[in-house]
């Protein structure tokens, strides 16, 4: 299976940057292991278009979400297209994410994990959850009377 | 090729206009530290030039005497620093809500924007005068030629002024005269209206004047009546045998007696007249102390009328005519004056119009003479006008057009363009822009409509107008009518025919209507024979 990303290379760069969105919300919404109706409907929502392109977006979903490449290499290209100076959309797409991940009201750990590895990704945060954790260990490290971590 | 630019510009629409929002901004900066940076060097100038001057004049540079200058420098160092807070202040004049902040923000602006203002026109005075100070030098000599030659024409011109100061003197002395004139008759007026008054007022005077009458009257009834007896005494006819003796006597004794009454009627007229005169004297004499007075304040005014007449004719009249005289005797000596003032100030034009010729601010105002000032200063422009012709106003009002109006623009450019750059950042742009259009109770929808209606109005009006109007007019024209002859039509002859008209016949018709029975009585009547089932299953 060819690479959805190849397929759509010849596009304008503000379709691509679309495509991308898109690939992200549907590898997000098949990260629980199933891609509902109710997730596709919600990003049909988010996503503003015409009636003659309905068909486009959804056959677009269903690439992005049979393609089997990780979200991170998905994350990292969409990046690199955007650009460092537009990290305010790049904010917006992960709240985007966000929003389809409380759609049914549930974030799964694999949800988490993904929006976590977008928005490091796209550097809009700083460190993965488990950095944190570790800093805030390391604030208290002499409390807990731990002189080097084993890890 | 799948194309989603539109989805892209809608999904994140901010993108689309924040970048060039940005560049705005960065922009509005780039002007307003610009405009810092005049600020920073008007400063600076004035200090070094302030150091210069105090160098100069006492030949060292204490910072005690320098120190006024550097004051002056800080004060338009602040000025600089105030620049840069233009954009910021647009900021929170965009994002503020309430109408208290909106308000401040906008005043603290405007005052910014006049300092800007401020600050540009003092750079570009300090240009224009290191620009057309060479010129200047030469025009203001020019200037004072032209006044030198203005003067001696004056002077020349004043001949004129005097005479018509002159004849304007002689005005008010004919006046003064005329005034003089006037109150003699007005005093004559009074002395008489009095005497009249005084003589009115007097009962007795009437009486003697009417005692008078009578008694003339009288005389005159009585010398009538004398004639007539007289008259009658002529036609007495006496004859011989008529003696009209008795008669004759009595008309004589009647006149006699008339020219007794007429002589006592004269003596009493003569003596009532008298008594007239001595009323009439006494009433004279009443009157002497106003009449008196009357005189003395004609005598009062007419001396004051007539001091003031000699005044101007000794103060004024006379050493205006002695000025003429001397102005008569220097007149040749002006004109020539004026000829070699002449050729001076051809020379200095000249000398102007050469230095100025590479001075783009002398061609722009002689452009603006000729253009900008015919059409909004009602200036007539009859030759050909050179940097030479202009004067000092046509200088400032050049320089207020053009640095003036780039002043302005440079001042409030920078705040517009930040408000642009602004505008174009903020999401709630995006928000509004795409609401529906089509409501209408908003403001903005009516004054749309409001402004299509007046449109509309318009647009027809000028149809109207421009629709040619037709004019009926009643044109008679002798159109040759052709003469129809009458002509014999034969008609055919009209035949009656009688015909048959057809009429509604009913005719009865009998229908067949099966009617199925078992009924063997009524079977037994019809043409058909009902054959015998029952019967025949009986014999089964």
């Amino acid at each position: 299976m060819s690479d959805i990303w190849d397929k759509y290379r010849k596009a304008d760069k503000q379709t691509i940057v679309i495509i991308g969105v898109l690939i992200l919300s549907a590898k997000l919404c098949k990260a629980d292991g199933h891609f509902s109706k109710i997730e596709e409907e919600e990003i049909l929502k988010i996503v503003p278009h015409e009636k003659h392109q309905h068909n486009t977006l959804i056959e677009i979903l269903e690439d992005g979400g049979n393609c089997e490449k990780p979200i991170q290499e998905d994350a990292r290209r969409l990046r690199k297209l955007v650009g460092d100076s537009n990290k305010n959309f790049l904010e917006f797409v992960v709240a985007v994410l966000y929003r389809l991940a409380v759609v049914d009201h549930v974030i799964s750990e694999e949800e988490t994990r993904d929006i976590q590895i977008v928005a490091l990704e796209f550097g809009v945060v700083k460190y993965p959850f488990m950095d944190q954790v570790k800093m805030i260990a390391d604030k208290f490290k002499d409390k807990i009377g731990v002189k080097k971590w084993s890890i | 090729m799948v194309n989603l630019n539109n989805i892209f510009n809608k999904f994140f629409p901010k993108s689309q206009t924040s970048p060039t929002g940005k560049k705005l901004i960065y922009m509005a900066w780039a002007i307003e530290i610009t405009v810092a940076l005049v600020g920073f060097s008007i400063a600076g100038s004035f200090i070094l030039i302030g150091m210069e001057e105090t160098k100069a004049i006492t030949g060292q540079s204490s910072a005690g005497s320098n120190i006024q200058y550097f004051i002056i420098g800080l004060a338009f160092f602040v000025v600089g620093i105030m620049e840069l807070t233009k954009i910021p202040l647009a900021t929170a004049l965009y994002y503020s809500v309430r109408t208290f902040w909106k308000v401040v923000f906008l005043l603290a602006l405007l005052a910014v924007n006049f300092s800007t203002f401020e600050t540009i026109l003092q750079g570009f005075q300090l240009a224009y005068s290191k620009n057309t100070k060479p010129v200047e030098i030469i025009r203001s000599q020019l200037e004072e030629l032209k006044d030198e030659q203005s003067t001696i024409k004056e002077r020349l011109g004043q001949e004129n002024q005097i005479d018509d100061q002159i004849a304007e003197l002689r005005n008010q002395i004919s006046q003064l005269n005329q005034q003089i004139l006037i109150n003699n008759t007005e005093a004559s007026k009074k002395r008489s209206e009095l005497e009249m008054q005084n003589a009115i007022a007097n009962p007795r005077r009437d009486s003697l004047i009417k005692q008078i009458d009578e008694v003339s009257n009288r005389i005159s009834k009585l010398v009538d009546e004398r004639s007539k007896a007289v008259l009658s005494l002529q036609s007495i006819q006496e004859g011989f045998f008529n003696k009209q003796k008795n008669k004759r006597e009595a008309i004589l004794k009647q006149i006699q007696s008339y020219d007794e009454q007429v002589k006592k009627l004269e003596v009493d007229k003569s003596n009532l007249s008298n008594q007239l005169d001595k009323v009439l004297s006494d009433n004279a004499s009443q009157n002497i102390p106003l009449i008196n007075q009357i005189n003395q304040e004609l005598k009062l005014k007419n001396d004051e009328l007539q001091k003031q007449i000699k005044n101007i004719q000794n103060d004024q009249v006379q050493p205006k005519l002695s000025s003429k005289k001397n102005i008569t005797d220097q007149q040749e000596a002006l004109l020539i004056e004026i000829d070699e003032l002449n050729k001076a100030i051809d020379s200095k034009a000249k000398e102007v119009n050469e230095k100025a010729r590479d001075n783009s601010f002398y061609q722009l105002a002689v452009m603006i003479k000729v253009g900008p000032g015919q059409w909004f200063f009602d200036e007539e422009v009859k030759k050909d006008i050179t940097p030479a012709d202009l004067t000092q106003e046509d200088m400032k009002k050049a320089f207020w057009l053009w640095f003036g109006f780039l002043a302005f623009i440079i001042s409030v450019i920078g705040t517009f363009v930040a408000l642009a750059g602004l505008h174009l950042m903020d999401e709630r742009m995006h928000e509004i822009r795409n609401q529906p259009i089509n409501r209408k109770n908003t403001l903005r929808y009516r004054i749309g409509r409001f402004f299509v209606a007046l449109s509309k109005y318009f647009s027809t009006q000028i149809k109207v107008m421009i629709k040619p109007k037709t004019v009926e007019k009643i044109v008679e024209k002798e159109v040759e009518v052709e003469k129809i002859e009458e002509k014999i039509v034969y008609q055919d002859r009209i035949v009656h025919v009688d015909r048959e008209v057809p009429k509604e016949t009913i005719v009865k018709e009998i229908v067949y209507v099966p009617l199925p029975t078992d009924d063997t009585e009524l079977l037994k009547r019809g043409p058909f024979k009902a054959s015998d089932y029952d019967i025949k299953d009986k014999k089964k």
